[in-house]
């Protein structure tokens, strides 16, 4: 019997650790302190209370029924705090089925709070996130997968059966990593809309970021220039040595993780661009009447966004040497 | 803050708030599903509640689209750990074995949710198989608690005061429309301005994008309910990728905007500024009919706005008119340009869009 009341506490205890763990929330390190505090504080109460009301019927039920609607009814206040009642919901129903008297249920609840804070002082102080290291290592994600979206893009120039979807899920992949990036700033107090790349500030790097994810979608939005045209071959193949040039710097970018990597340069690349800009010149396609009006607009939309690309990823390089004290070799691609 | 937090609470706390309703739907659901398990004495006392209190949604579509994805997942999952089961492998196997399945299952956690659900299920069937004495036990007590579950959430869904997500459809859709609108405003008056407020315009069209998100739910959420036709769903799903490409067209444009300055986009502002008018028309005139079901503002057509536009700029441009300017300036332009034709011809696909769904009814 000892040891099976040994067991339960070490459950609770357990449960205590783990819900702090899972219903984290909170958009900033110390609102996160605030919601693991009311988390813990509201179990420790609705909990024993549930213990005590699983020996009635009726009573539990009611309790269950009015725990529910209120975890339901507090998410107009916002997510937070709907994770926190879906939090107190899930460990109370746990002690729901669990009768015990008021003993044992109060010490149920000293175990909860024991094990909760226990996570809270590994979480918060012992072992809490470095935030450059956070940051720089979702940084590193999101520039991995721009170039794998950038990848996908010149990819669709040379292969046109290269699907619309899987070019949307990687663009999607990207946004979803940039995101992240904000919301790893945000977890650490810092503002990501405050500063930008023309005043400095916390949001350097993510302004950095969000420009080149804008100018991939740019690029997207005009990468079909070729299609059924052979006459544009030669922008083809332009196109092509200029952008595995940009892939090159992407793949030597994504070693910024390191804290040191191959700076690449860009000149040839941009030279590369000047080229396919001079040949669509050439090729004077406002002189070739309705027709072939909208496929020159797309590639020259197309040339213009692969020079944003580029540009954008070099400053950003710059930007992120700056925001992360890198340190960058300087080499040719 | 928190007054506000607490005064928008007791703002709800009425029989006709639809967060009322949906708080007072999912705690009967609950509290039916805690009921049933004590009288059955089901030994996983606590997977039926679980599963009611996932798949218990604000519309009845949101209940149909995620129960359908756990009862795959679920599915999956089971068939998966009992197979695995069935090959007796040693404790530590199985135990490799989960690992693996967990971190496939954090993986998918929010990138599918059928995937998630059967690296969730897989390894607990798997493990739980030891301790029932048949291996097969533990998947089929599974896959009842989940049916069990499922059943209740969608009865309570249907039953009690059962919400439509296509009802809220016209004001979601609305408030996307609005928030488009505004969007492509802060774009063009950046475009025209030698200083844009990009963070300004990064918040707005962060804004944008919520709307989008929530517009997204509410026609999935829609598209599964009963009572529309094949046509309609079809047309609904129609109308979140045309409104997509329009905000990853905005996206492209704030990558214009940002390079813009002087050059040609002063020499030709007056008819840009013309073609932007028709945008603004047909913007109005999409969020009037999407709230009223009524074409009340006058639009004219753009197709005939942008084709006269594209003419007297390219007379100008045989006249040499542009060949003074860089060619980067006359390269941001001319993107421009392709991305306003983009948004006008995406604006008169939802517009058919919405006329085609409000016609097969």
């Amino acid at each position: 019997m000892a040891l099976s009341l040994k067991g339960q506490m070490l459950l609770w205890w357990l449960i205590g650790s783990l819900c702090t763990v899972m219903f984290r929330t909170g958009s900033t390190l110390e609102r996160r302190k605030v919601y693991s505090h009311i988390l813990l504080g509201t179990v420790s109460v609705t909990v024993p209370l549930a213990a005590i009301a699983a020996g009635h019927s009726v009573l539990s039920l009611s309790l269950v029924f009015l725990l529910s609607f209120v975890c339901f009814f507090v998410a107009s206040m916002g997510v937070s705090a709907s994770i926190l009642g879906i939090g107190c919901l899930v460990v109370s129903m746990i002690s729901v089925f669990e009768p015990a008297g008021t003993g044992p249920a109060l010490m149920r609840s000293l175990c909860l709070l024991g094990g909760g804070l226990i996570a809270f002082w590994v979480n918060f102080y012992l072992w809490p996130f470095d935030p450059n290291k956070a940051l720089l290592s979702s940084a590193c994600l999101a520039v991995e997968d721009m170039g794998t979206f950038f990848d996908g893009l010149s990819a669709r120039v040379r292969n046109p059966r290269v699907t619309d979807a899987s070019l949307e899920y990687m663009s999607a992949e990207a946004m979803t990593s940039i995101r992240r990036y904000r919301i790893f700033m945000e977890s650490f107090n810092i503002d990501p809309l405050k500063g930008s790349a023309f005043s400095g500030g916390a949001g350097l790097y993510y302004f950095g970021l969000i420009r080149l994810y804008e100018a991939l979608v740019g690029l997207s939005q005009h990468i079909g220039f070729c299609d059924n045209r052979p006459d544009f071959d030669i922008l083809k193949n332009g196109f092509d040595s200029a952008s595995s040039g940009i892939i090159e710097a992407f793949d030597a970018f994504s070693g910024m993780k390191s804290a040191t990597y191959a700076r690449p340069d860009f000149d040839p690349v941009f030279s590369e661009i000047e080229k396919i800009q001079n040949t669509l010149v050439e090729m004077k396609g406002y002189q070739r009447g309705e027709e072939s009006q909208e496929q020159f607009m797309e590639a020259w939309g197309a040339v213009y966004e692969l020079k944003s690309v580029a540009r954008e990823l070099r400053d950003m390089m710059a930007l992120a040497d700056q925001r992360f004290n890198l340190k960058a070799d300087h080499h040719g691609i | 803050m928190a007054s506000k937090s607490l005064s928008r609470l007791m703002g709800e706390l009425r029989p006709g708030s639809p967060l009322f309703r949906h708080a007072l739907r999912a705690a009967v659901a609950i509290t039916a599903a805690v009921a049933l398990v004590r009288h059955l004495d089901l030994s996983h006392a606590l997977w039926v509640p679980i599963t009611v209190l996932v798949v218990m949604r604000p519309s009845l579509g949101g209940t149909l689209n995620i129960s359908w994805r756990r009862m795959a997942g679920t599915l999956t999952g089971v068939i998966l750990g009992v197979a695995l089961a069935y090959l007796r492998l040693p404790a530590l196997a199985i135990g490799g074995l989960a690992f693996v399945m967990l971190f496939w299952m954090f993986y998918f956690k929010d990138r599918n949710y059928i995937l998630f659900i059967s690296f969730l299920t897989a390894p607990i069937v798997l493990i739980l198989s030891s301790t029932f004495p048949q291996l097969w036990h533990s998947g089929a007590e599974r896959l009842f608690d989940t049916v069990l579950g499922l059943g209740i959430g969608l009865a309570a869904a249907f039953l009690v005061w059962p919400n439509f997500a296509r009802k809220n459809l016209r004001k979601a859709l609305g408030d996307l429309v609005a928030a488009q609108h505004s969007h492509f405003r802060e774009l063009r008056n950046a475009y025209f301005s030698d200083g844009p407020d990009m963070e300004a315009l990064l918040s707005d069209r962060i804004r944008a994008r919520t709307q989008l998100e929530a517009a997204t739910e509410k026609c999935n959420d829609a598209a599964i309910e009963p009572g529309l036709v094949a046509r309609q769903r079809q047309e609904l799903m129609n109308l979140v990728d045309v409104f997509s490409r329009i905000h990853g067209t905005f996206t492209a444009m704030a990558s214009i905007v940002g390079r813009s300055s002087g050059g040609v986009r002063g020499a030709i502002r007056p008819e840009l500024e013309e073609l932007m008018d028709t945008i603004d028309a047909l913007y109005l005139q999409l969020e009037d009919y999407v709230r009223t079901g009524e074409e009340t503002a006058d639009a004219p057509e753009f197709k005939t706005c942008f084709n006269r536009f594209m003419v007297g700029v390219a007379q100008r441009r045989v006249q040499g008119a542009f060949d003074g300017f860089p060619l980067d300036s006359r390269n941001n332009a001319s993107a421009f340009i392709r991305q306003i034709d983009r948004i006008g011809t995406g604006l008169v696909q939802a517009k058919n869009g919405l006329k085609s769904i409000r016609e097969s009814r």
